[in-house]
């Protein structure tokens, strides 16, 4: 195992000083989970390990005057999913975290270490790019927000700069009568990663015609899986099984999936057409009953 | 894992094959590849550097020339151990070039494998890009076989 030092900062300025100083060679530590894994293999070079422990200010879950949810970076994911404020708000959320890995793990990982260690293999990220959440990056040369969706660029890789600290993830409301939902499969134990999962949301417009659909893949290739075009074309169409149904059959044609032992390519291309599907009609169901509400 | 793929080069094939067989300048194509030297008529040594985000793994690579038919048939085969990580891989590649007129097709196949804090931790990332790093390979072939035939041509006109 390689040498490293860990500095436990007390504000997040100080670790702004840390990470800017020694770019690379600095890596700021969350729940450590996927740290203690990739250190015990000799895979991470990083000398520094900048606990994010006793940094104040990062661990709060709140709703802002916009009506966005905010969830800090080292907000574990066991508090969004037992948190009242977010079962109120935004229960997709709190029902997606809950699916990640087992209890223990939840207790432990974080927000922002979820979105940072970019496992392909993850749940949180579709379902957080379909609501189109953004993720707020702080370093000495400013802040920025960049959206969930742009975020993971490749395998274990971000945008982030290496003198980037994530503070907090923001969750924009469901417009009124929509319905978001997000569907993990699993093909081993209960506990395990997913092969596959699919976040989906509809906004019909009041006349039963979709107003926008938003369907992300995840665990299929390096990066949650979003088709842009597939999503602008069915603006305006009904929302009946047919346009559910053409949606799912390009999902399923035009994502290149990975092989790994939770699936082949060719099993994962069959399961997207037949979760995007039900994702779909899950979605359109909680629509059908938020827009009786209203 | 088995990778095999086809693609057609805009070279002849004795061309294709003095490049492939011109070990510093073909494996100058793998992207983290450095220091080649040759061993013998048959054995390279060098290494490759892998990074994948944060984490990173250097090979100490050898690769011999296991069956050589020109201009037709090569294979490959490729080991390669990490100090640091204690991971070992493995490959053997085998390239088949078929004339097409003045083009080559080239159809090779990859046996890869991975053992180690590599192949446990992450071996189906390793994978995906294995695949990704032969895709860039190919590319940089393709570009390193058509710059000389643009500037024969210039120089012809
Ligand atoms: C057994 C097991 C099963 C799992 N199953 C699932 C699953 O089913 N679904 C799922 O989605 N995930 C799963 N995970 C992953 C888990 O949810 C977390 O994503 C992961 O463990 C990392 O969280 P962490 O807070 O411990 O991050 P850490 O290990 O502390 O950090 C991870 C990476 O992110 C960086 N980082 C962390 N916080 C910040 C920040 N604020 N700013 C900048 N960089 C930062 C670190 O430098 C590091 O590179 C599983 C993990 C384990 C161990």
């Amino acid at each position: 195992m390689a040498e490293f030092a860990v500095v436990e900062p007390g504000s997040v300025d100080e670790v702004l000083d840390l990470l800017a100083r020694h770019g690379e060679e600095a890596k700021p530590v969350a729940g450590g989970t996927w740290l203690a894994l990739v250190l015990r293999q000799g895979l991470l070079w990083s000398s520094l390990l900048v606990s994010l422990r006793r940094v104040p200010g990062l661990a709060g879950i709140a709703v802002d005057e916009a009506g966005n949810l905010r969830l800090g970076a080292m907000v574990r994911l066991r508090s969004v999913e037992t948190s009242a404020l977010v079962w109120e708000r935004l229960p997709v959320v709190a029902e997606t975290y809950r699916e990640v890995a087992n209890v223990r793990v939840r207790y432990q990982a974080t927000v922002g270490g979820n979105l940072c260690d970019a496992d392909y293999a993850s749940d949180p990220p579709a379902l957080l790019a379909a609501l189109g959440a953004r993720v707020v990056a702080v370093s000495q040369r400013g802040r920025r927000e960049i959206p969930v969706r742009d975020f993971v660029v490749g395998h274990y890789q971000t945008v982030l700069e290496p003198d980037e600290l994530v503070t907090e993830v923001v969750v924009p409301a469901l417009p009124p009568g929509a319905g978001a939902v997000y569907l993990k499969y699993r093909t081993r134990s209960h506990e395990d990663r997913p092969c596959l999962g699919v976040a989906a949301v509809v906004v019909p417009d009041g006349s039963g015609r979709l107003a926008r659909a938003e369907v992300v893949v995840g665990a299929v290739a390096e990066r949650p899986q979003r088709l842009a075009e597939v999503l602008d074309a069915v603006v305006g169409r009904a929302l009946d099984d047919a346009t559910i149904g053409e949606i799912a059959e390009r999902y399923a044609a035009e994502i290149e999936p990975l092989s790994d032992l939770r699936g082949s390519a060719w099993y994962r291309t069959e399961m997207i057409r037949v979760f995007v599907e039900r994702a779909l009609r899950a979605a359109r169901a909680r629509a059908q009953r938020e827009g009786r509400r209203t | 894992m088995i990778i095999s793929q086809e693609f057609t080069l805009n070279a002849p094939r004795v061309r294709v094959w003095d490049f492939f067989l011109d070990v510093p300048r073909s494996s100058a194509c793998m992207a983290g590849v450095e220091d080649v030297t040759q061993v013998d008529e048959k054995t390279y040594r060098g290494r490759i550097q892998v990074k994948i985000g944060p984490l990173r793994a250097g090979f100490s690579v050898t690769v011999e020339l296991s069956e050589v038919q020109p201009p037709e048939r090569l294979v490959l085969l490729v080991q390669g151990d990490d100090r640091a990580t204690g991971s070992l891989v493995r490959a053997v590649v085998s390239a088949l070039l078929q004339p097409q007129g003045g083009r080559t097709l080239v159809s090779y196949q990859m046996d890869l494998s991975i053992r180690g804090a590599l192949g446990r931790f992450g071996g189906t990332v390793i994978q995906d890009v294995a695949r990704k790093m032969t895709a860039q390979f190919v590319e940089c072939v393709e570009r390193s076989l058509a710059a000389p035939a643009r500037v024969d041509g210039r120089q012809d006109g």
